[in-house]
């Protein structure tokens, strides 16, 4: 591999064809979104639950793709491409993971409380408590927030690299266009086309994945560029290559870890666990598809940041200088696909591929807003809400999302700092969410207190101490916590008693008397069971 | 024949178009199947009875984390590894047609 002759620009990119190609997706899009709307949605329940009707497969589609978002795109070339294939193994193993481990506490509500639809409205009748479920809706609007936030920024660094477009405007671009096909059908629209992504980000993506490697000489000329660059580390390699680690090609380095392995795992947990989007899927899934669903996706979505993680490989072993990237190290596979003398149309299919993950987790975003401003929110505050009100609603919620997390990402954010920063927030949530659904002793004292006493404590620890001893100490803070709390105001909550919660949609629809208005008393009755 | 279309490359593509293929028709099959399921209107709570997920989580784990420490050992495991999305690919496509048969 000789970085001087292989990294040369593919000329033909233009900005047109970068805004041609978002158009086109969008539009793609667009078509699938009319269909949904005219065959599958009919009610606020089909549009923000997809009517508890989604199957085995388009289940397991979407969460791959709502879970395929710039960071497994992007992200795990710019892993491989910082730590070597210990940034790979640190970034992939605990990302499926975090899927699968869903399954136990999906399977467990889901059948305890049929129709939920959100965490907050199951931790709103846990605790009886309204701080303790306005906590968990504020956390999940600000984590929808940044969800959609992190994509657009993905968006913006992939058209900014690799078609010279300025990011503002792509960000701009990207935000109307998902907001136009997102407007129409709600969770059965980002099913359908997040579904469909799933082509692109896997069969597409390896394919491309490939040819770049033939390109450069094939994984024989990369796997020895790696070896001899981890063989030369520091001085001995190219300007700007200083950084480059020793062991590259294994996957033990334990500065991995402590610098962003283990904060990133315990973060990607609370990312699912602690994430309407995943939730609301739990209560859009047939029940008797909801575990299957989660374990499909976690297996399947494996090789997905592996295939795409494998450009980081090419970029150490042409030592390709951070600088060279604009510093941004979530660009290094853009870069690299469009500086390696690839066919124009290669580079746009790759393009399409992160375009394809970007629009499906950010359309998925919308739609989990849609659930949270109609159950949590407005059936919350006016429970007279009609199906109109609340359809507008939903509508609305989907707009409002994106203008918000566009607003906020024009002004201008550090991309890896954003994703950690998140991540460390949701650990605060994780511990106590999980012992709300299955430890019966948890109270609201103990829930309430471990999110606020860690985030006040731990996240001063994690700014002196840094990633690692911050999460720990988030941790074992609101563990700690809620189990103090138990023991001081002992409590024993019957999880039975979820069975009685109401269907929100249903009573909505009895009372406007449209829809296909199910028995709610039937339901209550737990068929799930 | 280009550089970027050489041996394992192309492979890949033949395979990827494949699994593509059949991805897509299931994704149509899976697409009407949905429609019917709305028109028919009726409320499907059976519950979930799959149980065991326990050992198959870990051994998905095990795998793809033996798997990325194979990467740094072979270069043969590098060219290989793609294949694996497009396996991914071809599954999904095959769930549409397995679901029906768990119902």
């Amino acid at each position: 591999m000789n970085p001087s002759t292989l990294l040369t620009a593919t000329n033909e990119l233009t900005p047109a064809m970068g805004f041609g190609l978002m158009v086109a997706l969008g539009a793609f899009m667009l078509l699938i979104a009319l269909i949904v709307k005219r065959r599958l949605v009919k009610t606020t329940r089909d549009f923000v639950a997809s009517g508890q009707r989604i199957g085995l497969a388009f289940g397991t589609g979407s969460l791959i793709s709502v879970w395929t978002w710039a960071m497994a795109v992007m992200m795990s070339s710019a892993m491989t491409y910082r730590w070597g294939l210990s940034g790979l193994f640190w970034f992939v193993v605990p990302n499926g993971l975090a899927i699968m481990l869903v399954i136990p506490f999906a399977r467990y509500l889901r059948s305890h409380m049929p129709r939920g639809y959100t965490i907050s409205k199951f931790v709103d009748h846990r605790f009886r408590s309204g701080v303790s479920s306005a906590i968990v809706t504020v956390t999940m609007v600000f984590g929808i927030l940044l969800e959609i936030m992190i994509n657009l920024k993905g968006t913006s660094v992939v058209m900014s690299t690799v078609f010279n477009i300025d990011w503002r405007t792509a960000t701009f671009f990207a935000m109307v266009i998902i907001l136009f096909y997102s407007f129409f059908g709600g969770l059965w629209t980002s099913v359908m086309t997040g579904t469909f992504n799933t082509l692109m980000i896997t069969a597409v993506a390896a394919a491309i994945v490939s040819i770049v490697y033939a390109q450069v000489g094939g994984a024989g000329a990369v796997f020895d560029a790696v070896a001899q660059v981890a063989a030369s580390a520091g001085a001995g390699l190219a300007p700007g290559m200083e950084w480059s680690g020793k062991d590259l090609l294994g996957v033990t380095r334990w500065d991995t870890a402590a610098e962003f392995g283990v904060t990133l795992a315990f973060g990607l947990f609370a990312a699912t666990v602690a994430d309407q989007i995943f939730w609301q899927k739990v209560w859009s899934i047939k029940s008797r598809h909801v575990g299957r669903s989660f374990f499909m996706a976690g297996l399947l979505f494996y090789p997905i940041p592996i295939t795409l993680g494998l450009l980081g490989l090419i970029g150490i072993g042409l030592q390709v200088p951070l600088a060279q990237i604009g510093g941004d190290l979530a660009a290094i596979g853009p870069y690299l696909v469009s500086h390696i003398g690839l066919p124009t149309s290669i580079v746009l299919l790759y393009v399409l591929v992160i375009l394809a993950a970007c629009y499906s987790t950010i359309d998925g975003g919308a739609a989990a807003m849609a659930s949270v401003v109609t159950v949590d929110i407005v059936k919350k505050l006016k429970p007279s809400a009609t199906e109109r009100t609340l359809f507008v609603f939903a509508k609305a919620a989907i707009l409002v999302s994106g203008i918000v997390a566009a607003a906020i990402i024009l002004s201008g954010v550090d991309f890896t700092s954003l994703v950690l920063t998140t991540y460390a927030l949701k650990t605060a949530i994780l511990v106590p969410l999980i012992l709300a659904i299955m430890w019966p002793r948890t109270n609201s004292l103990g829930f309430v207190g471990g999110i606020v006493l860690s985030i006040l404590i731990g996240m001063p620890i994690r700014q002196i101490y840094g990633e690692l001893a911050g999460t720990l100490s988030i941790l074992a803070i609101s563990t700690s916590v809620v189990w103090l709390a138990a023991m001081l105001r002992p409590q024993r909550f019957d999880m039975r008693s979820l069975l009685n919660v109401g269907d929100t949609f249903a009573e909505t629809e009895a009372l406007s008397g449209s829809g296909t208005a199910r028995s709610v008393p039937a339901q209550r009755g737990g068929a799930a069971l | 024949m280009p550089a970027y279309l050489s041996g394992t490359a192309l492979l890949a593509i033949v395979c990827a178009i494949g699994a593509a293929v059949l991805f897509l028709a299931g994704y149509v099959k899976g697409f009407s199947s949905s429609i019917d399921d709305f028109e028919a209107s009726q409320d499907d709570e059976r519950a979930d009875t799959a149980t065991g997920f326990a050992w198959p989580v870990c051994l998905a784990v095990i795998g793809a984390a033996v798997l990325i420490a194979l990467l740094g050992i072979s270069p043969a495991v590098v060219a290989a590894a793609p294949f694996l999305s497009i396996v991914s690919a071809a599954v999904i496509g095959l769930l549409f047609y397995i679901e029906p048969r768990l119902d």
